[in-house]
């Protein structure tokens, strides 16, 4: 009996073993001879600055990246990839060179980006891929891209669903059509494509989900990109709440069959119906889709999704056409689509490429208070900055005013003799500067004209803490030498 | 260089979090634990033989020091909490072991941590079979000392009480006193006094007074024994710090007497409060100039005055205070008092509640005199542990509110200073500023949803801190049994809560008519406990 257990085991290893023999060689990378001379690999340099210390750049590195021909000499590639780039170069299918590309348009909200070469040294014109608004769902697509190492190479995935997701790299929800379990490792700017067309580019993947930026954002980006002044899309100007429970439906005297409609919990000083809207109104259609309590629609090929898509897919300046419930009746508000870039808001979400604002005098360090900033508390800062900087990110980060466009900060002190004293003060927001309200970055330097008989720069901040005294004689002698001691090469850069 | 700077965060938030209570070690872990400690003492044994051998012991011992077996007493106890999210409710029990120690006029001196959250207590003497079962009679949290009574006149009988010394020199030897790790006999260690300072009592986690810091062993269990050098206490040891060897602390006799003393009039009224935030660090002449004051004047600057307390409309942000009590404060806010130089809040600290102290202080470098009342100047988020206090709440609709306090915010686990919802901790670290209204006591917050029809959609609201209701600020838990206790208009409630557009609304007839349904269901045994 035992005999012959052990022979059904080997022979069930031996079959399992060859089957993995065979399933290996179904692997060979099978090459599309059309993606040929329109995939591009690229070597990108990573660099920007440092958030303590903003006056130095951060090490480089390198790292890898795909993209794909949009023109002749254009090559299409995610925002993310190039975030912070100092260098960007594309090397294609079976060459050795490596071309230097620069920016042409690059739109974080969008996530997606357009390299421009130069033709004379690019060589041969690239084939475009064209891309096609195509949503097969539960279809195999086809992913592509040119490895590192020169190969043409290929993944499989079902296409699921369609659905609004966060943008990694900015603050909006966009747009994207989920491939569950691809068959290998992808990553960004992969082309994707349903049989013959190509549909869309990976924008980014974890272990079962791989989100793509379809053909109709690309295509829109594209198009605009065209233009002169490149402009980008709607964002939405307010956030809502669910509008589910019936005794609020009742309190805000909706009529008992209403069953649609979501609540607008805040609106911002900056977006998409931010003059419009207002807080405690329900939205219950935007241009005649009715919008359901968890704030989507019903889409023709998408199903229900996020009423952001409606506003993502307008330019600033078009119209949206709002039916919202208001103090116990209907009324139709036309808002002005509009967007707006990070650094307009209170606390800017990113600085990709930019050096972050500071301002050294007397060995004080003042900063602009931004996304990246909180970086410094490590993993989790959400839990971990001091609440008073973190609230102006989470409760007023989209509402700038006249009264407050930026968030000064004293960051920490680079103790010298005439800052003795007050060398353990850091992470204070500042308030005034020789009695002038700091409005924003630049006010700094003009309240640093004020009082001009005064023998000192006098800074109030917000909550507890003592004022600073700078005394101004040989003040200019005074952060020459700080710099020198702490290497400063620029004292400031606003 | 950004490591550096996460450091400084953790180091201002999280310094007194090292500090660990040494509490009344768990009876479950007792006998694995004395297998170690049996070890420990057999290798000991060896090692000093060896020593001996090779130099004999200078130190002349006072055989004053070894009179504790008829004053040091071991306490039994079990402990048990309350449940802060349901209030009607109570966490497990707990059962451990402490030190105590008999003083004059037939009363046991121990640590309040030894005793809090009492259920039953009872004393042990060393080679006496008899348990005598105790009960507290004053208990100061915010100093962790406590007084404790056996009924049985006979304890009395044998027992010779400790006199209480002064505060003992740097350096010099002392002789701890307990029942570390449980343990029958009387376990002595030795060592010397490292440093005197103010710091942080762990016990209620944020009250700070003097210390006195030594390297004999204190261990859990330790907790309310005495400190001894020739023959008088010099301390009760209390804790220790986790993360270095070695470390104890005792609580110096300054404060014991201080204690004492409250309790003279039969009750504790506690340590009082400055009430006020000043910055220690006056040395820039810019800023001295700045402030109007001479260069050889120092002192400490007034950042913050705490509403409603003895301080507000005497002090100023900006008022610069060179001198309490008499005592001169310098640049770094210290004073020299008991030879020592300590913080200036030392001085505050020998005032009893309702006494005074004179400050002087420069207004624009005009010097004035005041007198502040000594208050204990409760602010309206207290940082410190309630104990033996049963906690307040209402129940409508199934919703619980109950006031915002740190036992509260520490059911959010381990981890709660960074994990609880944001709005919670914007107002434990920042309420003295945030709270501008004169008329606030506490703030509310809706602590638990107990499940039904009537609060379905309720659930976004949870942990969130009332604002107002039906469009009335709420500065207490009695604000709010008063609203939702009148019949709105319209028929429906309406709750606003901090940083939160969506109000909840509540049918006030559908929540009375579910009201004694859900009592039922979840066992709340009244729909309210308010102290009145």
């Amino acid at each position: 009996m035992k005999i012959l257990q052990t022979l059904i085991i080997s022979i069930v290893i031996v079959v399992l073993s060859s089957c993995a023999g065979t399933e290996k060689k179904t692997e060979v990378i099978s090459t599309s001879e059309k993606m040929k001379n329109s995939l591009v690999n690229l070597r990108i340099s990573v660099g920007g600055y440092e958030q303590f210390q903003p006056w130095k750049q951060r090490e480089v590195t390198q790292q890898s990246g795909y993209g794909c021909a949009v023109g002749p000499y254009l090559i299409l590639t995610t925002a993310n990839n190039i975030a912070n780039a100092t260098i960007v170069q594309t090397r294609r299918y079976e060459m050795n060179e490596w071309i230097s590309a620069t920016v042409k348009t690059i739109d974080y909200e969008y996530n997606l980006c357009l390299l421009e070469l130069d033709p004379n040294s690019a060589g041969q014109p690239f084939e475009p891929v064209e891309f096609v608004e195509n949503y097969a769902q539960g279809q195999e697509h086809s992913i592509y891209w040119l490895s590192g190492g020169g190969h043409l190479t290929e993944a499989r995935g079902i296409l699921d669903r369609a659905q609004c997701e966060s943008n990694p790299v900015s603050f909006t929800d966009n747009l994207y059509y989920i491939l569950t379990n691809p068959s290998r490792a992808t990553d960004q700017a992969e082309v994707v494509c349903c049989q013959d067309k190509a549909v869309g580019i990976v924008g980014f993947s974890d272990e079962t989900d791989l989100c793509v930026i379809p053909a109709e954002m690309i295509n829109r980006f594209l198009n605009e990109a065209q233009e002169p002044d490149y402009k980008g899309f709607g964002i939405p100007g307010f956030s809502t709440s669910a509008l589910l429970d019936p005794t609020v439906r009742k309190h805000l005297k909706m009529p008992e069959d209403m069953k649609h409609g979501v609540y607008v919990s805040k609106v911002h000083s900056l977006g998409t119906g931010s003059n419009e809207l207002k807080p405690g109104d329900v939205i219950l259609s935007i241009d005649d889709n009715s919008i359901n309590p968890y704030g989507r629609y019903l889409h023709p090929l998408y199903d229900r999704i996020d009423m952001d898509y409606l506003i993502s897919q307008k330019k600033p300046g078009d119209t949206l056409s709002f039916l919202v419930f208001r103090d116990g009746s209907q009324t139709t508000v036309n808002a002005k689509v509009a967007n707006f870039k990070a650094d307009q808001m209170l606390v800017p979400f990113y600085e990709y490429g930019k050096q972050p604002s500071y301002f050294v005098t007397g060995g004080f360090v003042f900063q602009k208070l931004t996304r990246n900033y909180f970086a410094l508390w490590g993993d989790n800062w959400s839990g971990k900055v001091p609440p008073h900087l973190y609230q102006y990110y989470s409760n007023n980060a989209f509402n700038p005013s006249e009264e407050r466009q930026d968030i000064v900060i004293l960051s920490y002190v680079l103790p010298a003799p005439i800052n003795l004293g007050y060398q353990d003060l850091g992470r204070l927001i500042v308030s005034t500067w020789n009695g002038m309200k700091i409005h924003s970055f630049e006010d700094i330097e003009k309240a640093r004209q004020l009082n001009s008989s005064d023998p000192f720069d006098v800074i109030e901040f917000e909550f507890n803490s003592p004022k600073i005294v700078i005394p101004r004689q040989n003040i200019v002698q005074y952060d020459t030498q700080i710099g020198q001691i702490y290497g400063i090469t620029s004292l400031k850069h606003i | 260089m950004k490591k550096k700077s996460t450091m400084w965060i953790i180091r201002s938030l999280f310094i007194l979090s090292f500090l660990v209570l040494l509490p009344p070690c768990l009876i479950a872990e007792e006998q694995e634990d004395q297998q170690a400690v049996q070890d420990v003492q057999d290798t000991k044994t060896q090692d000093s033989s060896e020593t001996l051998a090779v130099a004999p012991d200078p130190v002349e011992e006072n055989p004053k020091d070894l009179t504790f077996e008829k004053s040091v007493v071991m306490l039994e106890v079990v402990q048990q909490d309350w449940d802060y999210k349901t209030p009607w409710k109570q966490s497990a029990m707990a059962r451990g072991v402490g030190t105590g120690f008999i003083i004059d006029g037939k009363r046991i001196l121990t640590n309040a941590h030894n005793i809090s959250n009492i259920k039953y207590l009872e004393v042990k003497k060393q080679n006496v079979a008899k348990r005598f079962p105790a009960k507290a009679v004053f208990v100061g949290h915010d100093c962790d000392l406590a007084i404790i009574d056996v009924e049985d006149p006979s304890f009395y009988e044998d027992m010779v009480p400790l006199e209480l010394g002064g505060i003992p020199q740097v350096n010099s030897t002392v002789t701890t006193c307990g029942f570390p790790v449980g343990g029958r006999q009387v376990s002595i260690t030795k060592g010397v006094v490292s440093r005197i300072e103010v710091g942080n009592y762990s016990h209620t986690q944020a009250d700070m007074h003097l210390l006195v810091q030594t390297d004999a062993a204190i261990n859990p269990g330790n907790s309310g024994g005495p400190v001894l050098q020739n023959g008088k206490v010099v301390g009760v040891a209390f804790q220790g710090l986790q993360t270095a060897d070695n470390i104890g602390y005792m609580i110096p006799t300054t404060v014991i007497q201080h204690f004492l003393k409250d309790i003279e009039d039969g009750k504790y009224d506690g340590f009082p409060s400055p009430a006020i935030a000043v910055y220690e660090g006056l040395h820039n002449p810019a800023y001295k100039y700045y402030l109007k004051l001479p260069d050889f004047v120092e002192g400490v600057v007034v950042l913050l005055v705490q509403k409603n307390s003895t301080a507000e409309k005497i002090l100023l942000p900006g008022d610069v205070i060179t001198q309490i009590d008499g005592f001169n404060i310098d640049n770094d806010g210290m004073i020299k008092i008991y030879g020592l130089s300590l913080n200036w809040s030392e001085a505050l600290e020998t005032k009893q509640i309702g006494e005074s102290v004179e400050i002087t202080y420069c207004r624009d470098g005009k010097p004035s005199k005041a007198t502040l009342k000594a208050a204990l100047n409760l602010p309206i988020l207290p940082w410190s542990l309630q104990f033996d206090k049963k906690p307040q709440y209402y129940v409508y609709a199934g919703l619980t509110f109950t006031p915002l306090s740190r036992n509260y915010l520490q059911t959010f686990g381990r981890n709660w200073l960074t994990e609880i919802p944001f709005t919670l901790r914007y107002l434990f670290h920042n309420s003295m500023e945030l709270n501008e209204d004169p008329k606030r006591q506490e703030y509310v917050v809706l602590s638990e949803i107990l499940p039904d029809e009537v609060n379905t959609y309720c659930n976004p609201f949870l942990s969130q801190v009332v604002e107002k209701i039906n469009g009335v600020m709420i500065y207490s838990l009695k604000d709010v049994r008063e609203q939702l206790s009148k019949t709105p208009e319209g028929g429906c409630h309406q709750i606003r809560f901090l940083n939160n557009d969506m109000p909840l609304i509540l049918d006030a007839t559908m929540a009375q008519d579910r009201q004694a349904a859900i009592l039922e269901q979840y066992q709340v045994p009244s729909n309210v406990y308010i102290e009145e």
